[in-house]
């Protein structure tokens, strides 16, 4: 298992909307963190809307896009509309394309 | 030896001996440290960690004096272990216990002697810690009491050797049963020999990242009404979760197989099972799946389905790659997915390459999910032939230190 210390995860409300700010490597250590993150975060804030910022996400795998797919359902059942901001970042785009999921994510 | 040397419980006492697996070791830091304490609290010459063998008197540590060993006859240690309270000799040459002794009587004139044996907690003296003068000497009570407590930081220095020694037993078993379970889970995923199928080629290969952890990759290939079919697939996750999923997956793809079917229609119901099933939404899929049918004159018709799944390549005759396949979404994690075939036409030489993307990762770098390296790679492989593919890929998985399992599969019409 890879070290989550080369993993970082930090949420911020403004206007209604929850920013998830993912750094680094987003794998099977990552996975709980965020998911968890994420949760408590809209468990504490009433927010319309969930942004997951992955702009700066150096690795993705199979465990990081489940990371992914249960924080869009999470967010979707706690009311707040998910979104994933990706920027130029060809590695989760490209996971994302093989995978044939990048249709099930709204983009900020 | 002499019988009253030696102790009632004798060949207990032995394999307590035995147990603590002292014997014929190296010195070591705390019990020299012991020793040269005792030494210089008693302020004697001599002072001696012992052990007492069968036919010897064995020396853990022995400061201030140059042997290693000695007979258990004329060794005052044996006499020691023969109570459970301190041996003391104040001046051993008009002792009677002691005055004919020949360590006493002879050259080494040993005057003084103060043991304290070695207690196990279930109660075997195996040894002691003793001091010794050539002049005689008295010892107070509280020297003796020293004396103790200084024997039983020798004692527990043994037991924590011990138990140190029990623990790196148990998790050395403790791994290897893991890995057992480990390779007999994987082992019950993957097909146990491929079927030979007239006018194919076929080569598949599974290298495993860590021998405790059961991946999450499978292949399989089972002769259906077409051919054969084959699938390649990666269960998210790692452990037994992941490897109940691949087990669903290939006992349900084996099974809609059995009547009429195609990869999408497979797929598609493969995905609706492991969605109804799911206990908790946390699994899901990727599979690339085809059924491929040889041609009498040579060649096979291929149809594809892939859920998720990085696209297979194949290798033409004249040297290009074509990547084949229409992107459809992982499999089991929403329900009605739709999933598309594709037909292809694969020549004879032709060589369809199914992968997992742990064997990307190794080829490209890890989470690139980029097959322009392994097109590279495949384009070099001499000869072309299902076998030099897969050797070649092989090689180049088994130089590397995987960082996850990969799997891959080689189709060649002949």
């Amino acid at each position: 298992v890879t070290s989550a210390r080369n993993f970082d995860v930090q949420c911020r409300c403004s206007d209604g909307t929850l920013h998830v700010h993912v750094t680094g490597e987003l794998d099977l250590a990552a996975e709980p963190t965020l998911v968890e993150a994420l949760s408590d975060s809209l468990t504490k804030h009433q927010v319309s809307r969930a942004v997951i910022d992955v702009t700066a996400v150096t690795f993705i795998d199979s465990s990081g896009l489940r990371a992914l797919l249960n924080c869009r359902d999470i967010a979707y059942r706690a009311q707040a509309a998910p979104a994933l901001m990706l920027g130029p970042n060809e590695r989760v785009h490209r996971l994302l394309e093989i995978a044939g999921v990048a249709e099930w994510f709204e983009y900020a | 030896v002499t019988a009253t040397l030696i102790p009632d419980n004798e060949p207990q006492r032995l394999d307590a001996v035995r147990r603590y697996d002292v014997l014929d070791t190296p010195p070591d830091g705390a019990f020299e440290r012991v020793t040269a304490m005792a030494a210089r609290l008693f302020d004697v010459p001599i002072s001696i960690v012992s052990i007492v063998d069968s036919d010897r008197i064995w020396f853990k540590s022995h400061h201030g004096l140059d042997v290693d060993e000695i007979g258990r006859e004329p060794g005052l240690c044996a006499s020691a272990i023969l109570q459970d309270g301190p041996w003391l000799v104040t001046d051993a040459a008009c002792d009677p216990r002691t005055l004919a002794n020949p360590l006493v009587a002879g050259e080494f004139g040993l005057r003084f002697y103060a043991g304290v044996p070695l207690t196990t907690h279930d109660g075997y003296n195996l040894g002691t810690l003793c001091v010794i003068d050539r002049e005689p000497r008295q010892v107070s009570d509280e020297e003796v009491a020293t004396l103790r407590d200084l024997a039983s930081v020798v004692m527990d220095e043994l037991e924590l050797r011990l138990s140190a020694r029990h623990t790196v037993t148990l998790q050395e078993q403790l791994r290897q049963q893991a890995e057992d379970v480990a390779r007999a889970l994987q082992e019950s995923l993957l097909p146990a020999e491929l079927p030979k199928v007239p006018g194919l080629d076929l080569q598949a290969r599974y290298h495993v990242a860590d021998r405790d952890r059961v991946g999450g990759d499978f292949y399989d290939v089972f002769p259906c009404d077409a051919g054969v079919a084959v699938v390649v697939g990666d269960a998210c996750g790692k452990g037994a979760k992941a490897a109940a999923l691949t087990g669903t997956a290939r006992w349900c793809l084996r099974t809609v197989a059995l009547g009429a079917w195609t990869p999408a229609q497979a797929l598609h119901r493969l995905n609706e099972v492991i969605v109804r099933g799911h206990d908790s939404p946390e699994r899901y899929a990727t599979l690339a799946l085809a059924s491929v049918r040889p041609l009498a004159g040579g060649g096979a018709d291929l149809t594809l389905a892939l859920a998720g799944h990085p696209h297979p390549l194949v290798l033409r005759r004249d040297g290009t790659i074509d990547a084949i396949g229409v992107t459809a979404p992982v499999a089991g994690w929403l329900p009605d997915v739709t999933y598309t075939d594709v037909t292809v036409q694969l020549g004879r030489g032709d060589i369809l390459v199914m992968f997992t993307d742990g064997t990307l990762d190794v080829i490209s770098g890890r989470g690139s999910m980029d097959d322009t390296h392994l097109r590279s790679l495949l384009t070099a492989v001499p000869g072309r032939t299902a076998t030099q593919v897969a050797e070649t890929l092989d090689e180049r998985l088994s130089r590397s230190r995987l960082s996850d399992d990969a799997a891959f599969l080689v189709i060649q019409p002949t």
